[in-house]
Formats: C-alpha cells, structure tokens, sequence
C-alpha cells in the first residue's frame, strides 16, 4: 500500500485555479521527484497535500488515514515533514532554537520501524557544520547552511515521509551535492521522499520515479530512467 | 530648577515608562504571534484595575502586608489573563484571516462590551484603590520626598522585562512564541498547533495588561475610561518600539516615559501632542519602529480587501439611485421635524463615510483616525463663527474643508510613507493630535465642554433649508468624489492599492497620488464635519475621539468595503439604528460592539456585499480564507 495516496486533487489561489486533479503516489522509503516548468504546480501540489493550500477537492490519504482539508500542524504530526522552497528559517533564532521548533512535544504517528529518534545530537552528526554552528543565529548562516537547517528542522518531527521543495533551486554546485547526500542519508534512514525538482540532473541522482506536471496536471508518470530516456516528453514540458 | 527636581522629574518618568511597557509588552507580544493590533488589550488593562480595587482589599482585610497587596495584584491580572483566553477561543480564533481592519474593528466590539459590562458591574463612580501597605510614604531623595510606591515600579519594568527574556529564550513556549512571530504557517507546518500556542499567548498578553491595571490601583482610581485612554499610549509604544518586539516596546516606553516627564515641565499643554510627534519622527525615520523588522507577511491569506469591480450603474441601477434621492429630498415636505434632522445627519455621515471608503476602499490607506478631519472641519467652522471674526456661515463653510484639507495634507505627509498597520496606526495617532487639542488648548476651544452657538446664517437657520443646503453640498461632494473614483486618478489609486512596487514599476507615482488622494479625502470629512457643527449648534472633543472613526469605519463595513456606494446604505442603516435603539437601552455598547462582532463575523463584504454573495456563490470557487 502507498505511503501517501493523492487522487484528484485541485486547488486555487482565490479565483484562479492552479491544480486540476492530480493524482500521485509515494511508497514506503521510496524517493519520487515530481517535475516541471516553473508555474506549473509543483510547490502548490505540496502546499494542497501539507494543508497549506485549502483542497478544493479531491483527496489526500496518509498511511491509510484521509488527511484532505486538515489543518498542518495535525498533517505534520501525522508524520508528514515538509521543507519549503524558500527555506523559511526563523532567522532571529539560533540554530538550536530552530530545531527546537521543529520538535514534536507528541506525535501522533510514533517512530518508524523502531528508529532511534531525531535529536539534535544526531543531525549534528549527519550535517557538521550545523553542529559547529548550534548557538548561532540562523540570519547569520550562508544560504547553503539554511537550507541544511530546514531539512534538519523537518527531521526534528520524525517523518515517515517528508515533502522537499525545490531542494536544489538557487545553490552552488557543492551545496547541491551536500542535499543530494541529505536525500539519499533520508531514504537510507526509511523516509520516504517527493521532491519538487527543475533540475534534471538533480533528480535522477536521488530519485527512483517521476512525476512530470504542466498546468496542474500529471503528464507522465514512471521509473526515473523512463523520464530520461523519454526526450518527447522532456521536450515538452521541461526544457525550458 | 535644580538637580534634585530633575533626577525626582525623571525618576518619575521612569516610574511611568515601566507602567507603559508591562502593558505594551503584552500588545506587542500578542500581535507578534496572531498579527492583530488588539483595541481589547485596552478593555484587559481596565479590568485588570477593577479586579485588584476588588480582591486587594479583601486580602488586606486577612493580612495587611504588602505581601497581600502584591498577592492580589498577582491574582487580578491571573484572572485577566483568563479572560484573554475567553476572547482569544470566542472571537480572535475566528478572525485570524480576515483583514486588518476587520480584526481592529472586532477588538474595538469587545471594548465596548467589556465597557457597558464594567459599568454594570462595578457602577459608573470612580473606585478608589488601597495603597500598599508599608509604601505609603515617601523616600528621601536629595532632600525631597519621592513616593516610595513609585520606586518599586520603576523596579517592576525591568523584572518584567527580565522575566520575559527568560521566557521568551529559556522555554519551549517562548522558543515557539518568537518562531510564530516571524513566520507562524511555518511554525503550523512543522507540528506546533496555532490554536493553542495563539491562546497561550493572549494569557500572557491579557495577565500583563491586566498587571499594568492592577499596579496601577495605589496611583489612579479605577474608571470606565481607563481603557481608551491607555490603548493610544499602548499603540504608540509598540508602534515606536517595533510592533512584536520586546526589547523595543522597553525602549520606546523608556523614551516616552521621560518625554512626558520632562515636556510637562516645558510645554505642558502639549504633552499628548509631544508624543504622538515623536511617534511620527520616529516611523518617518524608521518605518517599522526601533527594533521592528519588516513585515515577511508570509502565508498571510486575506480576502480582498476594497473596491473590485468598478462599473457603471446600470439603467436600472440609475433610476434607483434617482428615487432614492428624490425620496430623500422629499423627507422635510412629508416628515415630521425629527425625521428631517435624522435625515439630515444621515447625509452628512454619508458624506464623511464615503470620503472614508475613498480612502480605504480604493486607495487601501485604512484610516482609523478619519475623525480628526471631520473634527477639522468642525472646530474651523464652529471657531470662525463664534470666536473673534464672528465670520458668516457661508466663508465658515469654505473655511471646514480647506482646514481640514490642509490637515490631511500635512498628516498625509507622513501617513503615506507607510503602509499596513503602522499607517493605521499613524492616522490614529494624528487623530489624537487633533483630539488632544481640542481637549486640552481650554481658552481657544472650550476644552471637554466645546463651544456652543454654532448656528446657521439667517436665511438657513430652519430646518428645512439647512436639510437642502445639507442635501446639496453632501451630494455634489459625493458625485464629486465619485468622479474622481471612476477617473484615471482613481485608477491610480486602485493599481497602487493592489500593489505598490509593480504601480512604481510602470512610473506611477505612488505617493504623490495617495498623498492627494488622502488629502482630497480629509477635505471631503471636513465639509461633512462643518456641516454637522451648524446642525448641532455646537462642537467638542467628540467629533474628533476614537469612537467617532470607529462609527465611520463601521459604516463602510457595515455597507460593504467592495462597493462604491455601499457606505452610504451603511451610514443611513448604521444611523438610523444608533438613533433607534440607544434611547431605548442603557446597553447600548453592548448590542453595538456584538453588531459590529456579528458584521465581521457573518458579513465580512457588508451589505451590499452579502447581496453580491448570494447572486454568485455557484460559480466563484471557495477561497482559502474559508478554510481558516
């Protein structure tokens, strides 16, 4: 059974309509990239599935629960992580105040497969310079280091899957490799991950399958390599 | 003036500033994390007051220490702060989404309810408050006598201060608090329920405006106008020091704390004036306060806020408007006297609501200070006829909106420098300008009692007469303003309503048109305000005090913010309402502020709006504001 189970779903920034019936899955421990132009719907699909973009309709169903229409921070607890485009660090904090945000006081959704839990101490261990950095305020880290930050708050939570957007976007080549080493260290912890992505090269060194959306519709659907091998649909609604 | 007077002068404004910032810590705190500029923090300082006159004597009476005395304090501004949790579950929780101004017009509800609860409760006579034991006295200090009640408040600023920062870095809650400040849907999305961290935060906010109260019992008898008279302070606290900074309210309170104290000595009709000065220098200089940041306003969904679509009238649409105005102008031939004078502060409300919707419905520029230049209008007009010039009521009547124009225009000035809640905040700061003028400049303006013999020239003295000079001037004013709003002007107002950079961007001078804009609108309050100062015959503080821009605002809330005649229907509805039913009850606070709750609640597009709603509900898709 899927992970995560989206059908149908469609949303709108006011009047104007953004997502007409996606429908995507995510299986256990599975890294999926869903892909696309800029504008076509990529980060308003994670904001409608995280809750912070009212469904209109259709659903959203987590580890077999219905989790359409609920409010984000039930989502979250549900054990769904989410890491947004624009990093949204809470600057005036330290680093150590960020993941303390991040914690969960109770999860609803427990630990996954008997894991020891995220701490502090641990994701210290998986990004070192966030450790060297803990008492810091967060408006005083480079761009990259934030972005290791965000991804470290989400853990915080102790997702089963955790929704990535635009991990990539606007990061220097060494950075880029760093998030695809924290990609792969989360799938290799047994979270599963979709990740919105511009960036073919980018996804398919982290991804097993793709989603490729436009004008808020699932155009494709299959294994990474199938996407890569696939130039007429590449063509049409990556290439930029 | 030696140094012993000025270190007692300043000791004492520093007696006052900690007094300010424990109740504007609690302002600042509160809008930090729910984003609303809470009028009710106001009603908590008041109740935070009448509960200590009520506990603290008990207490005294079991054990009369200043234990006891702090004890009940302690205990008063505890009860507030569960109060706060009351408003926070009924009311804020609901209003989250919805638009500033709804949210400032909601909290102004509560207000007047807590106000006509208070005067239930504790009766209309000042109550005085117990001082505290064993600080009764005074200090010597260089040789002259200091309360010794105002030393240990001048320590409570600090301590609280203290505690907060402890607060704020050491607890999980605090940690939460300064995320939620900075960017609370993201705070929501990683697991932290709003709902609870939002009441959380109005205990804390409510128990330290009801602290502020309670300390305050020893100096200042407990009165039901208590939380007017502190709110404007608390604003231009947290305004001056960065709204949902802390240190900053400090800071600002430290500041004005000693401008008061000194500028008595320098200027002493003038303090208020000093003060709101200030708070002007300082967002021109600083448009976000001392330690405030910009505001991200991420994840900030808000239905839209002012005029829409703007078409045409309709042929039918035409024709009803031409009845309606027939049938108004009909009123002295067929109505009684009373009716004609209803009628006639019917046109002139309309006059100033519309010159209100001008502002905010089109240029965005939401004014809570829109009475000040209604007020202009009035004192110039009321003062030409009665003072020295005993000027004829036709130059007083040019005089009103040119007065109040060029009011408009200097205030503007600065106003339009701003934007969202600091330029609310501003406007309502010149609006006390104006009001503590005429309160305080006693020989010119008569003070509290105003000044009386406003009366019409001769020839428009009846009522009937003065009804079509009244009818006349409002209507052209409004097909005036009207025009302009269909103009290229008005579309440049719209455009830079809807956003200011991309208006730059094309060449629009943004600020030179809101700054004209607002002062055309001022001018239009002003001739409303001339007007109604020869139909009562008499003006005072009153025409330009809060509650008459609240009055305004509702109007064009209640008649719909996204249409362009809706205030009228609003300003006729919302009179004729105040004129029915406030003889009829001694509550009539009370069922306003819970109208004006039900008007945000289940109307937030007013009347006319509702009306639009129903035709298109099929088709237009729900917004996420519905969500919320």
């Amino acid at each position: 059974m899927a992970l995560l189970d989206v059908a149908n779903l469609t949303a709108a920034y006011g009047q104007a309509q953004v997502l007409f019936g996606v429908s995507l899955t995510l299986g256990p421990g599975e890294v999926a990239a869903l892909m696309g132009r800029n504008g076509a719907g990529k980060s308003s699909t994670l904001k409608a599935v995280m809750g912070l973009l009212a469904p209109l309709g259709g659903s959203v169903v987590f580890e077999g629960r219905p989790v359409t229409g609920w409010e984000p921070y039930r989502i979250a607890r549900a054990g769904l992580g989410y890491v947004p485009e624009e990093r949204r660090i809470f600057t005036d904090l330290t680093v150590f105040e960020n993941l303390e945000v991040g914690r969960k006081g109770a999860t609803d959704a427990g630990i996954a497969d008997g894991r020891p839990p995220w701490t502090p101490e641990r994701l210290f261990a998986v990004f070192p310079n966030l450790a060297e950095m803990r008492g810091r305020r967060a408006s005083a880290m480079s761009g990259g280091e934030q972005q290791m930050l965000t991804i470290a708050r989400t853990l915080m939570g102790n997702p089963h899957a955790v929704l990535l957007d635009e991990p990539s976007e606007g990061l220097s080549p060494l950075i880029v490799e760093q998030m695809a080493e924290a990609v792969l260290r989360m799938k290799r912890e047994g979270i599963a991950v979709l990740l919105s992505e511009q960036n073919l090269t980018f996804a398919a060194a982290v991804c097993d399958r793709a989603y490729v959306i436009e004008k808020g519709t699932i155009r494709f659907e299959g294994t990474m390599a199938a996407l890569e091998a696939d130039e007429a649909v590449r063509e049409a609604y990556l290439t930029v | 003036m030696d140094l012993s007077f000025l270190v007692l002068q300043s000791l004492s404004g520093f007696a006052s500033a900690s007094s300010l910032f424990v109740i504007a810590s609690g302002l600042t705190l509160v809008f930090g994390v729910t984003r609303i500029v809470n009028f009710a923090h106001g009603s908590f300082y008041m109740l935070g007051a009448y509960l200590a006159v009520t506990i603290v004597p008990r207490l005294l009476d079991l054990s009369y220490s200043p234990w006891t005395f702090f004890l009940g304090v302690l205990l008063a501004a505890l009860l507030v702060g569960l109060i706060g949790v009351a408003v926070e579950m009924l009311l804020l929780r609901r209003i989250y989404r919805v638009p500033e101004l709804f949210q400032l017009l909601a909290t102004f509800g509560v207000v007047l309810i807590v106000e006509d609860v208070v005067l239930k409760i504790w009766g209309p006579v000042d109550i005085a408050g117990p001082r505290a034991p064993s600080l009764r006295h005074g200090v010597e200090i260089l040789g002259q006598r200091f309360p010794a009640y105002e030393l240990v408040l001048i320590g409570v600023g600090p301590l609280v201060l203290a505690l907060l920062w402890l607060v704020m870095h050491r607890t999980r809650f605090g940690v939460l608090i300064r995320a939620a400040t900075q960017d609370r849907e993201m705070v929501g999305a990683l697991g932290v329920n709003q709902a609870r961290l939002f009441t959380l935060t109005l205990f804390l906010g409510a128990s330290l405006a009801g602290l502020g109260g309670a300390l305050q019992i020893p100096r200042i008898p407990a009165n039901s106008h208590m939380d007017l008279s502190i709110i404007t302070d608390a604003f231009v606290v947290t305004v001056v020091g960065g709204m949902g900074s802390v240190p900053g309210a400090f800071l600002a309170a430290l500041l004005i704390g000693q401008l008061q104290a000194f500028g008595i000595l320098i200027l002493p009709k003038v303090t208020l004036v000093l003060v709101f000065a200030l708070m002007a220098v300082v967002l021109v200089v600083k448009p976000w306060g001392l330690l405030g940041r910009p505001d991200s306003g991420s994840g900030r969904v808000v239905l839209p806020e002012g005029i829409l679509t703007l078409r045409r009238f309709r042929p039918p649409e035409a024709a009803l408007a031409l009845l309606a105005v027939a049938a108004l102008l009909a009123v002295p031939l067929l109505g009684d006297p009373y009716t004609t004078k209803v009628a006639t502060e019917i046109l002139i409300f309309a006059l100033a609501a519309f010159s209100l919707q001008f502002l905010v419905g089109v240029g965005g520029l939401v004014s809570f200070g829109h009475a000040a230049y209604f007020g202009l209008g009035a004192y110039a007009a009321g003062l030409l006829v009665t003072g020295p010039l005993k000027a004829p009521m036709e130059l007083a009547l040019l005089a009103a909106p040119l007065v109040a124009g060029a009011g408009a225009a200097l205030f503007g000035f600065f106003i339009v420098r701003l934007s969202g809640i600091y330029l609310a905040m501003l406007t309502l700061a010149f609006a006390q300008i104006v009001y503590a003028i005429g309160f305080q400049w006693v020989e010119v303006t008569g003070g509290d009692n105003g000044v009386v013999g406003v009366w019409p020239s001769a020839w428009a003295s009846g009522r009937t007469v003065y009804f079509y000079l009244v009818a006349a001037l409002t209507l052209s004013g409004i097909v005036l303003l009207r025009r302009v709003i269909y103009a290229p002007f008005g579309y440049t107002l719209r455009a830079a309503r809807d956003s200011a950079t991309r208006a730059g961007a094309i060449g629009l001078d943004v600020r030179t048109h809101r700054w004209l804009g607002f002062t055309l609108a001022g001018a239009a309050a002003g001739l409303a305000g001339g007007l109604y100062a020869f139909q009562k015959g008499s003006i005072d503080p009153t025409l330009a005090a809060i509650p008459l821009s609240i009055d305004f605002l509702v109007m064009v809330l209640v008649g719909g913010i996204q249409t362009v005649m809706g205030p009228l229907l609003g300003a006729a509805f919302f009179h004729t309402l105040k004129d029915v039913v406030m003889p009829l009850t001694e509550f009539w606070r009370l069922l306003l502020g819970l109208a004006i709750i039900a008007t945000v609640l289940v109307f937030p597009r007013g009347l006319a709006g509702a009306a639009d709603t129903l035709r298109g509900r099929a088709r237009a898709p729900a917004t996420a504001a519905a969500s919320a």
